[in-house]
């Protein structure tokens, strides 16, 4: 009977007790904000006005009179297409490169690395000084050699290719480590039999690093995707200022998602309800982009 | 021992989890406390004024140029009273407000409210009817204290200062460029849009293509945006078509004129230019010297001058309001504090001589005596308290306020950098966009846009 009763304080007790946090706070700040979220997407509600409830309203207004939406969907994937396979190429680019290095090699993973973890504030007020049209330093150089300055941050031409550079710029150091993970991790008899059979250097990277490293490029491309889906802080920050901010930047060219979203719910007319109907699509769009980018995963479990 | 571990460890979890939890629950608590007391409000009012209770005063604003010096002089006089201040940011100030109340979270005492955003702020109705506390809103500017009431009647701030507006220039540069530095020899010249047509082509020919007289087409077109007398709103009417191309016309002749170069206004790029030998004129309301003038070029004073725009006008402005969710003792301090700043002469003159903001206390408003500024030796000595109080306030228009003013004004800055960046956009091409970006900004399908 006391030997139940321990057994089941260490079966039952102590886990229920070491869980319970990440649970209660799990239910508490993951599972109960989506459903409200949920719920709030059938309401017709400002965040402090009197809830009414509408259906599908805000969903059929979403699909059928919300232009923005659809706006918003395109300039995060134009914004994406060009920013994420570039970075991921680069990323593997440079984890070749640096895998092998003999010297230096820390000093300059840690170099690439660094754009990843600085602070967005920060990265928003470097492109600034970067693109702008007076004192940037790109454009510093073009007119040194003769060229007109471009308003690269003021033009709907540039703007949204402004916010791809600035993807690559801070993912590739961490596609790159990623990738030389990955390059660690495959054996090194590999390459050596290849040498033996008289492979070259770009027939050792095209059949057997690109390869072996599928699953890395998979999880780099099904990460970025939802990362794409949910860009806001940087284009946010680079078109935010003073006293002429515009939602969306100019022409509202890189008005992502997320940023139509925070507008819609957080702008000087709110509509907490439809912006939470909002939310749930870009919900729905991850998790189909996620279910996709998992078959592929499994997929290549089950060529293996 | 181990074991002895094991429960210390869990009860540290245990109490680190519900330590928020508790917090939460004592902010609710106190909210409740604050609706109740907020319900009996007008018992707070028969109590007449504060005692010297301690009491302390939360406040969310953006311009500590004005705050900072108000509360040490208030506070210098009324020691039980203490401030805390927080400072947000002016475009983050109304969304921090809705998050607040839609996550159900504090509100601070004091909230500072932009006029441009005030019908908004009516909207949200988070703010006490000050005239419970025995405010008299016919000692203030009509035009002002109007903005800030609702169409009920209620009163929801009292406006900090009049914004009365001109155009402020750098004296070397329109000596050299324009032959005087003299401010009624410069305001005969540019008496009208046009004269800064023709002036800012000269200019731009003059110097071989390197000085303009504004340094930014948001700048300008937030000029003809204030100085249009032209309502944004009209019943359930926005007057966009009118209103904007009143504005965005005069910004196009003057960008091919070449007067106006292309920063994006607010940035810190187009600060700098204040410093430079490459702009001459900044539209100027009188709380830009302080927030944008000194702090960008300490080093020009007896180097600027103001003159008035061709048509008067009036820019910004903020009200101060007192929330509903705080205690009694709080509200009341709180609205001592706001008619002090306002409507004493200690308050009002602590306002004019650290921040450089004449109260639109009436009494104090049209009193030249009172209006002299303490910084016109930064403007070569010239008589800029006259301009701005006198001769610009009593014939400056003040167009009033719409609920989709944000929007608008998203509009108007995006197209003024737009017509800047593409020197070929029509009148009609900028118009044509700005309607359409109009258009997915104002969600509400009983506005009709023109």
């Amino acid at each position: 009977m006391k030997k139940n009763r321990s057994i089941k304080k260490y079966t039952v007790f102590w886990p229920i007790v070491f869980l319970s946090p990440f649970t209660i706070f799990f239910f508490a700040f993951n599972l109960f904000p989506i459903l409200y979220s949920f719920y709030m997407s059938f309401l017709n509600w400002n965040g402090y006005s009197e809830k009414t409830v509408v259906g599908f309203d805000n969903y059929k207004a979403i699909f059928t009179v919300d232009t923005t939406f659809w706006k918003s969907l395109l300039n995060t994937l134009r914004i994406g297409i060009v920013g994420f396979p570039i970075a991921i190429l680069l990323g593997l680019f440079f984890a070749v490169l640096l895998s092998n290095l003999k010297k230096l090699k820390n000093l300059f993973q840690t170099v690439n690395f660094l754009p990843y973890i600085t602070t967005p504030v920060a990265i928003g007020m470097m492109f600034v000084f970067v693109f702008e049209q007076h004192i940037g330093v790109l454009n510093k150089v073009l007119t040194f050699f003769g060229a007109d300055a471009i308003n690269f941050i003021g033009s709907t031409t540039y703007a949204p290719y402004v916010i791809s550079f600035l993807i690559i710029w801070k993912c590739t150091g961490y596609y790159m480590a990623m990738y030389l993970a990955g390059i660690t991790s495959i054996s090194e008899d590999l390459y050596e039999a290849a040498k033996i059979d008289g492979a070259n250097a770009w027939h050792t990277f095209s059949k057997i690093t690109v390869p072996l490293l599928k699953p890395v490029t998979v999880f780099l491309i099904i990460t970025s995707a939802i990362y794409a889906l949910q860009l806001f802080d940087e284009p946010n920050l680079l078109f935010t200022n003073q006293s002429s901010s515009v939602v969306g930047g100019p022409g509202q060219t890189c008005l992502t998602l997320v940023w139509n979203f925070y507008n819609q719910a957080f702008g000087a007319n709110p509509r907490m309800g439809y912006a939470s109907a909002l939310s749930c699509v870009l919900f729905l769009i991850i998790v189909i982009v996620s279910l996709i980018g998992l078959r592929l995963m499994n997929g290549k479990e089950k060529d293996l | 021992m181990r074991r002895f571990f094991s429960i210390i460890l869990t009860a540290m979890l245990l109490v680190g989890m519900f330590t928020g939890c508790g917090d939460t629950a004592a902010n609710s608590a106190n909210s409740n406390d604050a609706a109740a007391n907020a319900s009996a409000g007008t018992e707070s009012t028969e109590a007449g004024t504060a005692s010297d209770e301690a009491v302390t005063i939360t406040y969310w604003g953006w311009d500590s140029n004005y705050y900072a010096p108000m509360f040490e002089a208030y506070t210098a006089e009324h020691p039980n009273v203490t401030f805390e201040p927080t400072a947000v940011e002016w475009g983050d100030m109304l969304t921090k407000v809705q998050q607040a109340l839609a996550s159900g979270s504090e509100l601070p005492t004091i909230i500072a409210m932009d006029l441009t955003l005030i019908e908004n702020w009516k909207d949200m109705d988070v703010c006490e009817d000050l005239t419970t506390y025995g405010l008299d809103k016919s000692k203030y500017v009509a035009s002002l204290a109007d903005m800030a009431t609702t169409d009920s009647g209620k009163v929801i701030g009292v406006v900090e200062n009049v914004c009365p507006a001109g155009i402020a220039y750098k004296r070397d540069l329109a000596l050299q460029y324009l032959g005087t530095d003299d401010p009624d020899e410069l305001g005969t010249m540019f008496n009208s849009y046009d004269a800064y047509v023709s002036k800012g082509a000269e200019v731009y020919d003059q110097s071989g293509g390197t000085v303009y007289l504004f340094h930014s087409g948001q700048a300008v077109a937030e000029w003809f945006y204030f100085a249009s007398d032209i309502a944004n709103q009209e019943g359930n009417t926005l007057n966009y078509t009118s209103k904007m191309t009143d504005v965005f016309s005069k910004l196009i002749a003057l960008r091919n004129a070449n007067a106006v170069d292309t920063y994006q206004n607010g940035t810190p790029e187009a600060n700098a230019t204040f410093a430079d030998d490459l702009h001459i004129f900044y539209p100027c309301p009188d709380w830009a010297i302080s927030y944008y003038i000194l702090p960008n070029d300490p080093e020009g004073s007896g180097n600027w001058g103001v003159i008035k725009a061709p048509v008067s006008y009036a820019h910004g402005g903020t009200a101060l309001g007192i929330t509903s969710a705080s205690v009694d003792t709080q509200k009341q301090a709180a609205y001592d504090f706001i008619t002090w700043a306002t409507s004493t002469e200690d308050g009002a003159k602590v306002a004019r001589d650290e921040a450089g903001y004449v109260t639109a206390y009436t009494e104090y408003t049209y009193d030249s005596s009172f209006t002299k500024r303490s910084d016109e030796a930064f403007f070569g000595g010239e008589d800029i308290s006259t301009l701005f109080y006198t001769d610009i306030v009593s014939e400056m228009a003040i167009a009033p306020a719409s609920p989709w003013n944000i929007s608008i004004v998203n509009v108007r800055n995006d197209v003024a950098q737009q017509i800047m960046d593409d020197k070929e956009m029509t009148l009609e091409g900028a118009l044509a966009i700005g309607l359409d970006e109009l258009k997915q900004l104002v969600t509400d399908s009983s506005i009709t846009i023109e």
